[in-house]
């Protein structure tokens, strides 16, 4: 290894000061010492200093090309959520690239991740993109670029037998739907079946590593959550204008709380969030539950989601509003919700750069009990883990 | 009524168009007549659906030989076969892209493909083609090539073309378009690292417009709201920055916007316009319950009503007591609404 490579990979701090240029080269130094990827996972929660203050697109950039990095490297499970979140909800074809990439660096091929590569299929093939990894912010004219659909389909390839489950629908989008692709899609599409094909070996799902739900964590202590200040006293203004302190809405009964906010341009998230938000609330009713629980959105951007907006924002994704039931921001001190609550976002100035689907299941003391994180949440699960804690007499405070 | 003569004379006037329009296209694709008079055929032409047509056209918008202006016209005459047609959307995606191709073939290409981007069933397998060629282009000498393939990937908040105007505003020597022009396409993206380098072309503006347009985009970034207001009250300042910072603040922080339309509603010295606007808000989008205990305020805008010059004023005021009025029925009387 060459001495500035070295320098390069010694721990240091990576923080909103880092060039992007300088973070690339790490990334491209990782590559070619694969057992120091962990550092490259290191890099992809979304509140770490280092995505502070970047824009969006700057934040797409780094995180995809760190993903797509994984395929030299080798996928480690603790990246494996951040790969099927961008799988399961991106819109972005450079980061979906990536994901799909990064699961050819798995050790061995499963065929857990086809449901993902499929809804990938789904997200990106009205966006998809030109792009490239070969070269970290690319000058265009780019030739030999490639396209998220190109990489999931080449991934289906990599599967082999394991992907044999997926030939069907393959088939189905080589024949039934085949004016939905270019040419050179196609290709792809028609070389990721002869390869699943001639492929001898025989799939084995029970054999894979990868987690049941990557998504949920059951929180059995609070210890992680409870530093930093107590956030009982934190201001939260409702869609009404009513305000009124934290502890005073999420105590004496089980809350369910999701965060989001109105700008988000990812229709995969918040606005499906909130959506499905509506649903759970109609669940709710229907286990005749109303009264026991409370549900709550809470917004990343407290300073232009004004009450008229969150109002609107929740009447237009069929969500009730009530007592218990309330969309907010946080009048003071959002710094200690997402302390508290240890929040998937990053901003740029005040505005979300970036920021991952989480959903909590609070006690009656307003303490996390449950996560869902990064990937979609069940509806019945959420509420099955909210009926848990009722059950467990934690639902009188 | 016999309705069969009038019948007889329809059938002969579209005979009569038909004929029109094959004199056209005859004269069109004649590569003997001069240049203007295939112009004129190709207008006379109306539409080229035919198969047989667009394989002429085709050709002739293939020919480098022929003239640029009718290659051009061709191109924009079979607009909707290109929408339908994979391998004339690859014709138009390669005209685009070469740059030895003549400037207004290039813009006609770029015209039928913003159309045809429209028919997303047939165009969204071209989407990488099309964009790969609108980040080349944007590097084009042709002012309005450049800037019309930055305007549609700034639309769609593309992350190459964003990244050059950044560059551009940071380093002037590597400006794609002016200032004001780079703040407006950054301002389709709120995601965009461009509220720093707003706020300061708002402090130090290289061209009025560039600090009208600043100001206006600033209505999306929370964090400019006192900034946006110490605009709004400096009565040194442009009427239509001014005007801009009121819009943005109105939409930015409400309850701070009405104080200061109130003051600017009553200041008998400030521009007309600045007045109508504030007005407005304050009928559109105030508490009109706590304006209406504000008699003062009402005192004024009727003598406005009455006296003002400004027909904008006098029309603004009078909605403003239109709606008070209401207000004050509806407090009387709940069930008036």
């Amino acid at each position: 290894m060459r001495v500035s490579e070295r320098d390069m990979l010694a721990s240091r701090p990576l923080d909103k000061y880092t060039p992007e240029e300088t973070i690339a080269e790490l990334v491209d130094a990782v590559g070619r010492s694969p057992e120091r990827r962990d550092l490259l996972v290191q890099m992809l929660p979304e509140r770490i200093s280092l995505y502070e203050g970047r824009s969006a697109n700057a934040t797409i950039r780094m995180r995809g090309y760190i993903l797509a990095a994984f395929e030299q490297t080798g996928l480690p499970e603790a990246a494996l959520p951040y790969v099927f979140e961008e799988l399961e909800n991106g819109r972005d074809a450079y980061l979906v690239a990536g994901a799909a990439k990064a699961l050819r660096g798995l050790d061995t091929p499963t065929s857990r991740v086809v449901p993902f590569l499929f809804k990938a299929v789904e997200n990106i093939r009205y966006v998809d993109d030109a792009l490239t990894f070969e070269r970290y912010k690319p000058r265009w004219p780019i030739t030999n670029y490639t396209t998220a659909l190109t990489e999931i389909f080449r991934t289906f390839g990599w599967l082999g037998a394991q992907a044999k489950s997926a030939l069907p629908d393959l088939e189905a989008l080589r024949e039934e739907r085949r004016d939905e692709f270019s040419r050179p899609i196609r290709a792809e599409i028609e070389y990721a079946i002869d390869r699943i094909r001639s492929d001898g070996r025989v799939a084995h799902a029970c054999c894979s590593a990868l987690p049941a739900n990557p998504g949920l964590a059951v929180h059995s202590l609070q210890k992680e959550h409870c530093k930093g200040a107590s956030i009982s006293d934190i201001e939260l203004e409702d869609q009404g204008g009513n305000t009124l302190t934290y502890e005073t809405f999420f105590s004496r009964k089980p809350s369910i709380v999701v965060f989001f906010y109105t700008r988000c341009d990812n229709p995969n998230k918040c606005s499906l969030t909130v959506t499905k938000l509506a649903k759970l609330q109609k669940a709710i009713g229907e286990e005749q539950l109303e009264g026991l629980l409370r549900t709550a959105a809470i917004t990343y951007d407290p300073e232009y989601d004004l009450p008229p907006r969150l109002k609107a924002y929740g009447e237009n994704r069929g969500v009730t509003f009530s007592d218990d039931n309330r969309m907010f921001r946080a009048r003071t001190e959002f710094r200690g919700l997402q302390e508290h609550f240890q929040l998937g976002v990053n901003f740029t100035g005040s505005t979300v750069n970036r920021h991952r689907i989480e959903l909590f299941v609070l006690d009656s003391r307003g303490e996390i009990a449950v996560t869902f994180t990064r990937l979609q949440w069940d509806i019945q699960e959420v509420l099955n883990q909210a009926k848990a804690l009722l059950s467990h007499g934690q639902g009188v405070g | 009524m016999d309705i069969s003569e009038d019948r007889k004379q329809f059938a002969e006037q579209l005979e009569r168009a038909a004929e029109e329009q094959r004199e056209g296209y005859r004269v069109f694709s004649d590569k003997s007549k001069p240049v203007h008079e295939r112009l004129m055929g190709l207008k006379r032409a109306a539409a080229l659906t035919d198969e047989d047509e667009v394989t002429e056209a085709v050709d002739i918008i293939r020919d480098r030989e022929d003239d640029a202006d009718l290659r051009a016209t061709t191109l924009l005459y079979i607009a909707i076969e290109v929408s339908q047609n994979r391998d004339l959307i690859d014709l138009a995606i390669g005209l685009l892209r070469d740059s030895t191709e003549p400037a207004v073939v290039r813009l006609a290409a770029l015209r039928v493909l913003q159309t045809s981007s429209f028919r997303a069933a047939t165009f969204n397998p071209k989407r990488p083609e099309y964009l790969a060629a609108l980040r080349t282009v944007i590097d084009e000498p042709n002012a309005s090539l450049r800037q019309q393939a930055l305007e549609i990937l700034a639309q769609a908040k593309d992350e190459y073309a964003q990244r050059r105007l950044l560059e551009g505003l940071e380093d002037s020597s590597k400006a794609l378009v002016p200032p004001e022009k780079a703040v407006q396409l950054l301002g389709y993206d709120v995601h965009a690292e461009h509220y720093p380098i707003l706020r300061d072309m708002v402090q130090n503006p290289p061209s009025p417009e560039a600090k009208r347009e600043a100001v206006r985009l600033l209505a999306s970034d929370p964090t400019s709201k006192d900034l946006l207001a110490d605009i709004l009250k400096d009565k040194d300042e442009r009427r239509e920055v001014r005007n801009a910072s009121a819009s943005a603040l109105q939409s930015l922080a409400p309850i701070e916007f009405e104080e200061q339309a109130k003051q600017i509603v009553l200041d008998d010295n400030e521009y007309d316009d600045l007045r109508a606007t504030a007005m407005n808000a304050l009928t559109l989008f105030a508490d009109q319950e706590a304006l209406s205990q504000d008699t003062e305020l009402t005192r004024r805008v009727e003598r406005l009503k009455d006296a003002s010059p400004s027909r904008a004023v006098t029309r603004t005021a009078d909605r403003f007591l239109r709606k008070q009025r209401k207000q004050r029925n509806r407090t009387i009387d709940p069930q008036s609404e």
